[in-house]
């Protein structure tokens, strides 16, 4: 006999004491059918009439053991049954049997029995994890669904179960509404402004308006601004996995969204902006620091990461530890030179394969290069920027113009290689004394990236002399002279000792001055030789005369410069040979090399035996090349050649070469004149005779 | 263009002389810390000996200073390092160059000259007893100029 | 076909027009022999020469000079060693170079015939004529070779 049938005989003996005159029958068949399991649950007439008999015959202390009796019963089944109790249903059903029975005898639950139901439910929230599980999954589905009665309904019922847990209880409930919410309109949403605001509002409306009577007893201020930062922090941590598949891609469509990071890292910079800036610090390194990356790419991305991270980390903090890391690994890439170059500079696209070229750029990748010099260009980043950002609110120009602010570039040339100070880097120590100011532009924050600015000095002299050497004046255009003055103000500042001086600065410094002095004097060297001649000046020839020793970082992108042991055609030689008298006279001691090679250029117009003109603008051995062919009737130069003479006529057929005739014409080295000849077979002048001679396709 | 120290430098550093080296100081780019190994079959020889070497302005116009730090017993370089050698004073050329220089000073070694003396004593010593001077000579190698002495032994 | 040039632009560098020294015959000599072919990526490397002084290429500056060309010229010297007159000049105005080529130590003389030194006879001999007499006093160990050679004419 179990402990509890013991304990059950006992009442039903003190009950059958209590209950006079002597009922022991009626009491027996009352107390079986209290039973949870008895059958049938509605009591027969036989049954009534013993409830009847026993309650009429009871005094107090007879109830108070019947209820004793009846507590010791249910709990008993409650317990046999705890196991199997696993959905709300379960407990419902149980909980009208044990009812039912009561309300059959007293017409209504009694607080008795209303106690015990709450501690079973008690047991169960604590004791039955499958049971809570269940539950709370449905509490929350019908959050979810928004579903209030049914919310309500099951929250009522366990209310009263809560044990002094229905605050965290709450906060649950209300954090998977938050939750549920946030990820519905903050992600993947980078477009929208004041998201955090509407999804609050959102929140309000759908939501607590509803639901805060069930939630709390009233509506309470503090608790919502609670539940406003929960916001803040679910926009957080989504727009943080977001920075580099959404907001850096998309900036500056995402400029909002932005704006409104910032404003919620501001709130707390120290601790919330810090953790999240450090974050999006190795999230750049371990996504774009990459040998999978071109280095173009990575630029690019940094390029666009920057100008997001300028918008929520205007101190800088994330951007120097950045910089730090991305020059570090950036140096190891031989390619990034000719790629910064090609990125900040306005260069054509043919500009662009000759430093390429040159750089052993084979890496490369021209149309990913044109993106990143694009992002590089694109300073317009809108009016709308507060004033807390400074430099946003210069007006940037497309890259390269720095109207009136080649303040930037020439402090940025003066900046002297030194790792900046980290705050995110554990490793290094804090330093607060220095304080760090963030590059002011991106060409800064690009050239940031060079352990040393020598090399891109070397490279931008190249380009620079190029372009000199290129124009029909003795000047560059606007663009360029920006440029120029920024390279000349900087190396000034060497010169003066302004910036740590290196030996090559001075050397660069020397070579620009020189290069400035030489086209200076070219200038004036035309003017007299035109003087000298009575030409009229605008249709005179461009002379430029170098020092050629100062001009190599033209020679080493545009080939050296080939002045002798070539020979010139009869148009051109009287031209040279006037140029070079006259210089020898005015320069006493000093002579003049004609380049024959290919910075000399000649512009003509081309007109075939069939009437058809056109016209070429080429370098100089293209165009020494295609007038040998020219027809023999052509005027005095046909005669002073061969002594002979013939009347000008234009029927008179072309001529043909062979390779050695024209070698021998021109002493071009045979294998520079099959380049040259191709060139004139793709422009669709010259054509290769089976014969093996070369003659002007002209034939109609 | 380069300055013609920096030519210089960049020489000794790229194309160094056997048995020569020249550093430019850290904070002075025209003052030289130079060693020289003792020539072989002189009594020098095993020898590393310190000098240091001073570009004046004038340079090249003037010639370098070039001083021993090392001891050495030699009769043409006297008890505080000063060498008597005539491309050091009326023979200099600017078409002469550190490199060159040093060499002088390396031969120097190789074949004293103690008919034109500057450290009188032990020019007598080596015209008189030419083995006991070089024997005197070995010993202050031995005991100066060994490589282990990391520190050179100025008087 | 005919061909009409209607712009050239011409760039050219500019280098000392020194004469070909007999004393260099075997230099001119080789020119003509040289192969035809592919010679000319290896440009003549005659203008590669260095000032012996300073050890800057002719058409480069000597070390006090900004820039190069006309406002620091080079002389020739009678001896076919070539400086920038400035460095010549102050190596001359110093005692001990006894008037003498720093590379071949005769006395120095600038060629007669080139144009380029021109310019420089008088002050070269003003010069030489005042090393000459400063060394004189002290003159009894010097080569008398060297008072055969100095400048005078």
């Amino acid at each position: 006999m179990s402990k509890i049938d013991e304990e059950l005989q006992l009442l039903h003996q003190k009950i059958v004491l209590c209950v006079t005159p002597n009922s022991e029958d009626e009491i027996d068949i009352v107390l079986s059918w209290l039973s949870p399991t008895f059958q049938p649950q509605i009591p027969t007439l036989r049954i009534k009439q013993c409830l009847k008999v026993v309650f009429e015959r009871s005094d107090e202390r007879a109830r108070f053991l019947i209820e004793q009796y009846y507590l010791t019963l249910i709990r008993t089944h409650f317990f046999s049954q705890f196991d199997a109790i696993v959905n709300w249903r379960d407990m419902v059903r149980l909980e009208r049997l044990y009812l039912s029975k009561v309300e059959f005898i007293l017409g209504a639950p009694v607080y008795w029995i209303q106690d015990e139901i709450v501690s079973f439910k008690r047991v169960l929230m604590n004791k039955n994890i499958e049971f809570k599980k269940r539950l709370h999954a449905k509490l929350e589905a019908h959050i979810l669904d928004n579903d209030l009665d049914r919310f309500n309904q099951l929250y009522q019922w366990l209310a009263p179960a809560f044990d002094g847990q229905e605050i965290e209880f709450n906060a649950k409930m209300i954090n998977l509404k938050v939750d549920q919410l946030s990820q519905e309109l903050m992600k993947n949403n980078v477009d929208d402004r004041y998201l955090v605001m509407n999804t609050y509002n959102h929140f309000i409306k759908d939501f607590w308006s509803k639901f805060y009577k069930s939630l709390i007893t009233e509506d309470d201020h503090e608790l919502t601004a609670i539940i406003y930062q929960s916001f803040e922090k679910n926009y957080t941590k989504y727009k943080c996995d977001e920075f580099y598949t959404k907001i850096v891609p998309q900036f500056p469509a995402s400029r909002k969204c932005l704006l409104e990071l910032r404003s919620i890292l501001n709130k707390d910079i120290k601790t919330v902006g810090a953790k999240v800036l450090e974050n999006l610090y190795h999230g750049f390194v371990s996504r774009f620091l990459t040998s999978s990356l071109l280095t173009c790419e990575i630029l690019y991305f940094y390029i666009k990461t920057v100008k997001c991270l300028k918008i929520i980390d205007p101190m800088g903090m994330c951007l120097r530890s950045l910089s730090k890391a991305v020059r570090k690994y950036l140096n190891s890439r031989p390619d990034l030179i000719t790629t910064l170059v090609l990125g900040i500079f306005p260069l054509h696209h043919d500009e662009r394969i000759k430093v390429a070229c040159v750089s052993d750029g084979n890496s490369i990748h021209f149309q990913k290069l044109e993106q990143f010099a694009k992002e590089v260009g694109d300073f317009s980043l809108g009016p709308e920027l507060p004033t807390a950002l400074p430099w946003f609110h210069q007006p940037h120009l497309p890259r390269c113009t720095y109207d009136g602010n080649d303040e930037l570039l020439k402090q940025y040339l003066n900046w002297v290689p030194e790792p900046p100070r980290i705050r995110l880097d554990v490793e290094e120590p804090e330093d607060n004394d220095v304080k760090y100011v963030p590059p002011a532009d991106l060409i800064h924050v690009l050239l940031d990236t060079l352990e040393s600015k020598r090399a891109l000095v070397d490279d931008l002299l190249s380009v620079v002399s190029g372009k000199f050497i290129e124009s029909e004046e003795y000047t560059l255009d606007s663009e360029w002279q920006k440029i120029m003055n920024i390279l000349l103000n900087h190396l000034e500042a060497t010169r003066k000792g302004a910036v740590t001086s290196e030996e090559d600065d001075l050397t660069h410094l020397n070579d620009v001055d020189i290069m400035l002095e030489d086209l200076k004097l070219s200038s004036r060297f035309r003017n007299q030789v035109a003087h000298k001649n009575n030409a009229y000046i605008g249709s005179f020839p461009h002379v430029k005369i170098l020092s050629k020793l100062y001009w190599r970082h033209y020679q080493s992108l545009n080939g050296r410069l080939i002045t002798s042991k070539r020979k010139w055609n009869d148009e051109m030689k009287p031209l040279v040979d006037n140029l070079t008298s006259i210089y020898e006279v005015l320069n006493v001691g000093r002579t003049l090399k004609f380049d024959t090679g290919s910075s000399s250029r000649v512009s003509f117009n081309m007109i075939l035996n069939s009437g058809e003109t056109k016209s070429f603008k080429v370098t100089m051995e293209q165009y020494l090349v295609i007038s040998h062919f020219q027809s023999e009737a052509n005027g005095e130069v046909g005669q002073e050649r061969h002594g002979m003479t013939t009347m000008g006529n234009h029927s008179l057929p072309d001529r043909h070469h062979t390779l050695t005739s024209l070698h021998h014409l021109t002493s071009i080295p045979k294998t520079k004149l099959l380049t040259i000849l191709s060139f004139w077979k793709q422009k669709g002048v010259v054509l290769e005779h089976p014969e093996g001679y070369f003659g002007i396709k002209d034939e109609t | 263009m380069q300055s013609l120290q920096t030519q210089e430098t960049e020489r000794l550093v790229s194309d160094p002389v056997p048995g020569i080296t020249a550093e430019p100081h850290d904070d002075n780019l025209r003052y030289f810390q130079v060693t020289i190994e003792g020539p072989q079959q002189s009594p020098y020889e095993n020898g590393i000996f310190q000098l240091e070497l001073f570009l004046p302005d004038d340079y090249p116009m003037e010639a370098p200073k070039v001083r021993f730090l090392t001891k050495i017993y030699h009769p043409n370089i006297d008890r505080l390092g000063r060498i008597c050698l005539d491309v050091l004073k009326n023979n200099w050329s600017p078409a002469l160059q550190i490199r060159t220089v040093l060499l002088s000073v390396q031969a120097l070694l190789a074949s004293p000259n103690p008919n034109d003396p500057l450290a009188n004593d032990v020019a007598e010593e080596w015209i008189k007893h030419e083995d006991t001077a070089i024997a005197e000579a070995k010993q202050w190698t031995e005991l100066y100029a060994k490589p282990t002495q990391s520190e050179p032994q100025p008087e | 076909m005919r061909i009409e040039v209607t712009g050239v632009s011409l760039v050219s560098t500019w280098a000392w027009d020194i004469p070909k020294d007999s004393s260099n015959a075997e230099h001119a000599t080789i020119q003509p022999t040289e192969v035809e072919q592919e010679e000319e990526e290896q440009e003549s490397d005659e203008d590669e020469e260095v000032c012996g002084i300073c050890r800057n290429r002719y058409d480069a500056t000597c070390p006090s000079c900004e820039y190069p060309g006309s406002g620091c010229p080079i002389v020739l010297g009678l001896c076919n060693h070539n400086f920038h007159v400035h460095c010549i000049k102050q190596w001359l105005s110093t005692e001990t170079s006894r008037g003498l080529c720093p590379l071949c130590r005769q006395g120095f003389q600038l060629r007669t015939s080139a144009l380029i030194n021109k310019p420089h006879y008088e002050e070269f001999q003003k010069l030489l004529m005042s090393v000459r007499q400063h060394n004189i006093p002290m003159g009894g160990e010097l080569d008398q070779d060297m008072m055969d050679d100095g400048f005078i004419r």
